[in-house]
């Protein structure tokens, strides 16, 4: 395309939007945001950091909406972008990283979260993502720590405080990989104290008691695990529809 | 290429006194790793394996199809049967496939095939998937068992170069879509009892295609994929056991009673069965069964020393991934990775999840360590079948071997991370429980990408190492020859007299040193196929084998001591101790059960 003709349509596109105002279009986004409708708040933050491109919290909304769309690409260019014009923005490189691991790709994401950490070291979210990829790659020491400082934390929402049992279950889980039982039951017991439904925490639990020799505690709890299981699978027949 | 090395002995007396082996001493020994060669369409097997529609849109045609080394001439050298599906528009397949091994008759270094389907009285025509050999009559060859999705087919070998089918006079044709089978001998009556896994009851009028929407509304998608439906919210089709009751009239036609309930071979509900292994989980001196079930738990049979059987997949760690998650098990390996005495195993599964490496702690307790292993986090992408521990450099440690292939053409060009067609993995046991690569990374045929179903290891040329035979999805196989520079070996076959024929539930321990290996006999493969029924073993620098040690399955014991290295060993039980009685000194003897070796 010509890049007059370029010029002129970025011009024209964001007329509109320069009629409506940036706070405007800003706020626009953030109650579509708000209403979860992530089409119109990714059109309204366009067209915000169209207006302003020197706006971070413009670039890092337009990364959320991006994200929430399940448009994973443009949501790594808008956090990308965001970051760079920060360089203390914490939010953004957690969240890129957010984006990354939900595309399973785990060690671009864990470079993230270190770089979000490296600013703010006491960020619940990303200390627990830390964790969360480092146990996947078995490195369980480095994961430990990081779930560690994850429980030394004060949740300021509940948000944090979901995260906070996360950190739990999963410090849990590594004291079950280094054979420690006594403290992965101990983990799980807590955990499950919270929240009985965990299924995951189930099972660690009856294994754990099973490596302790606590047999019939063991069967329990692995029935029940099962019975979870199979409840939350959710089966629903298929057949083919009736013509 | 090393000349075949073959030697037959039988008893005790004899082992010392074996011929020499043939591996020429070399000067400093190269790193050990494999190297794999694909010499399918030189050797003759250039047969396109039909394994369903090309873009998958029913579950049937997602399994693949595979097939099992046998000597059906006993002439020495493996022979192949290749198992064929079909499609839905040509629902009569084209035929199984037999090829005999002719050898290598111009010296190319290429053993060449001939397909004798025909002239053998084969050739099933329903939509196979696999096939379990084991010679169930006790009469020296062996025997072939089909299993399709539709009628089985159970081939008495008549010992003459052809095939009869008995399956329906025997009872074991059954009619449902079976998948794997495992031939074992569950009650120690001296012959082989077979246990069938079902997947799904599936028609084509039932269920519907791929892009219909379900009676349910919910159309099936996976990771933003329209995808076929199933295996889970499709009605599972219960697994089958049949123990072998003989030829009680002698009509030459086996008589097989189903007993799955009755000795205990029910799970708490009907799941999807893929695959199905016989081991000894606890050293008894019985076989116990492990069962690999898509999108549910898995199972273990525990058997209770009378042929009936307790399941106990759960307590025993089992049954789920480490986290409790159900997977979805295709393939089965069984083998002592990390040579503590009892039989491992791993299970390969979907992707996005992983494959999963059971540590056997003893006392019937497992422990899931595929990412300590460094399995889990390698196999996170892909969709894995066939799975086998083999020593592929013959240095004493068991290696990984895993099919890879996934069942949905659609996610090519999608972001998934996975593709269809995949090249398979290869992992070098490191001896201290973690898996790593090959310098090398194992020659120009790992480097093949295609959706590879079941692994069928083999000695090709009895050269001591390990060659492989790979299926593939509406492909032809590979057939992977192994050019490695690689250590010594030992390979052994067992002829039972008390014990069936084959000697299946044998165990063979390998005694250098310090060092002790243990494999099991078997025939069944990971999935879907057969195997002969060898024990082999690398030995690295090892040229002599201090002691080597049967325990038969009719609980009789032979060792052999200061056996040479580099030769195939045959050894027969008629020439061993009665049960309770041993030829070897009570010090053998009592450290082998200090080990848990025998009970």
């Amino acid at each position: 395309m010509c890049p007059i003709i370029a010029s002129l349509l970025v011009v024209l596109l964001a007329l509109p939007a320069a009629a409506a105002g940036y706070d405007e279009i800003f706020e626009r986004g953030r109650s579509a945001m708000r209403a979860r409708n992530f089409a119109t708040a990714t059109e309204a933050f366009q067209q915000a950091v169209d207006l302003r491109p020197d706006e971070v919290d413009a670039w890092f909304r337009l990364g959320l909406a991006r994200s929430a769309n399940d448009e994973d690409d443009a949501a790594i260019a808008a956090y990308r972008k965001a970051a760079e014009m920060d360089p203390q923005h914490a939010k953004a490189r957690n969240n890129l990283g957010n984006v990354l691991f939900r595309r399973d790709a785990y060690e671009e994401a864990l470079t993230w979260y270190t770089r979000a950490l490296e600013i703010e070291p006491d960020y619940m979210l990303a200390r627990y993502h830390q964790g969360w990829v480092l146990r996947h790659y078995n490195r369980n020491e480095e994961a430990e720590a990081a779930f560690g400082h994850c429980l030394q934390l004060t949740p300021q929402s509940s948000r944090e405080q979901t995260t906070r049992f996360d950190c739990l279950f999963f410090a849990g889980t590594l004291r079950f990989r280094a054979e420690d039982y006594e403290a992965a039951a101990r983990l799980m017991e807590q955990v499950l104290a919270a929240n009985g439904g965990h299924v995951e925490a189930r099972y660690y639990l009856g294994m754990s008691y099973r490596r302790l020799g606590r047999i019939d505690e063991a069967r329990e709890q692995l029935e029940l695990h099962r019975r979870m299981t199979r409840a939350v699978r959710k089966d629903t027949p298929v057949e083919k529809a009736k013509p | 290429m090393r000349r075949k090395a073959l030697l037959c002995i039988t008893g005790v007396a004899f082992a010392a006194a074996a011929c020499a082996g043939d591996r020429p001493a070399t000067g400093t020994p190269p790193v050990p790793a494999p190297h794999f060669v694909d010499i399918a369409a030189a050797a003759g097997l250039d047969v396109v394996q039909v394994s369903g529609g090309a873009n998958a849109d029913y579950i049937i045609d997602s399994l693949g199809t595979g097939g099992a080394w046998l000597d059906y001439d006993n002439d020495g050298d493996p022979d192949l049967y290749l198992v064929q599906g079909a499609t839905r528009d040509a629902p009569e397949g084209p035929p199984d496939r037999l090829f005999r091994n002719d050898g290598d008759l111009d010296g190319d270094g290429v053993p060449h095939f001939t397909d004798v389907t025909e002239a053998a009285g084969l050739g099933d025509r329903n939509w196979g998937v696999g096939v379990a050999v084991a010679d169930y009559d006790n009469d020296g060859d062996p025997d072939l068992y089909v299993t399709n999705w539709g009628a089985n087919r159970l081939y008495r070998n008549n010992g003459d170069g052809t095939f009869t089918d008995v399956a329906a006079a025997a009872g074991v044709d059954g009619s449902r879509w079976s998948t794997s089978a495992a031939w074992t001998d569950t009650d120690r009556d001296g012959d082989l009892d077979l246990y069938v896994t079902n997947y799904v009851e599936f028609t084509f009028e039932r269920y519907p295609a791929r892009g219909e929407l379900p009676a349910n509304d919910k159309p099936c998608i996976w990771r933003g994929v329209e995808i076929f439906c199933g295996p889970r919210n499709l009605q599972p089709a219960p697994d089958r056991f049949y123990r072998n009751d003989g030829d009680p009239d002698g009509d030459g036609i086996p008589l097989f009673v189903e007993v799955t309930a009755q000795v205990g071979l029910v799970p708490i509900e009907p799941m999807y069965g893929i695959a199905v292994r016989a081991f000894d989980a606890d050293g008894d001196g019985d076989d116990d069964l492990y069962v690999a079930n898509d999108s549910v738990q898995n199972l273990f049979f525990v058997n209770q020393g009378d042929g009936s059987f307790v399941e106990e997949s759960i307590l025993a760690g089992l049954a789920y991934s480490e986290r409790g998650t159900e997977q979805a098990g295709m393939g089965i390996a069984v083998g002592d990775y990390d040579r503590n005495g009892f039989i491992d195993l791993a299970v390969t599964n979907f992707s996005h999840d992983h494959d999963t490496l059971y540590r056997n702690d003893g006392a019937l307790l497992f422990t899931d360590v595929s990412f300590p292993a460094g399995l889990g986090t390698a196999s996170y992408f892909t969709l894995g079948w066939g799975i086998e521990f083999l020593d592929l450099d013959l240095d004493g440690w068991q290696d990984l071997y895993v099919c890879h292939g996934h069942v949905y053409p659609q996610i090519d060009g999608r972001d998934t991370g996975a593709s269809f067609r995949a090249t398979d993995g290869l992992y070098r046991n490191a001896g201290d429980g973690t898996l790593t690569s090959f310098p090398g990374g194992g020659g120009p045929g790992m480097s093949i990408k295609e959706a590879s179903r079941a692994l069928l290891p083999v000695d090709l040329e009895g050269d001591g190492d390990l060659d492989l035979l790979v299926t593939h999805v509406n492909a032809p196989p590979s057939l992977l020859r192994n050019d490695g520079e690689l250590g010594n070996w030992i390979s052994v076959g067992l002829r039972g007299t008390r014990s069936n024929a084959d000697g299946i539930g044998a165990r063979v321990y390998v005694i250098v040193g310090e060092t002790r290996q243990l494999r099991e006999i078997r025939r069944e493969a990971s999935y879907a196929g057969s195997v002969l029924p060898r024990a082999h073993f690398g030995l690295g620098d090892a040229t002599t084998i201090d002691r080597l040690v049967v325990r038969w399955p009719s609980g009789a014991i032979t060792m052999l001591t200061e056996v040479e290295a580099n030769r195939f060993i045959l050894i027969d039980e008629g020439e061993v101790a009665a049960p309770g009685e041993t030829a070897m000194d009570a010090e053998t003897l009592e450290e082998l059960r200090s080990l848990g070796y025998i009970r």
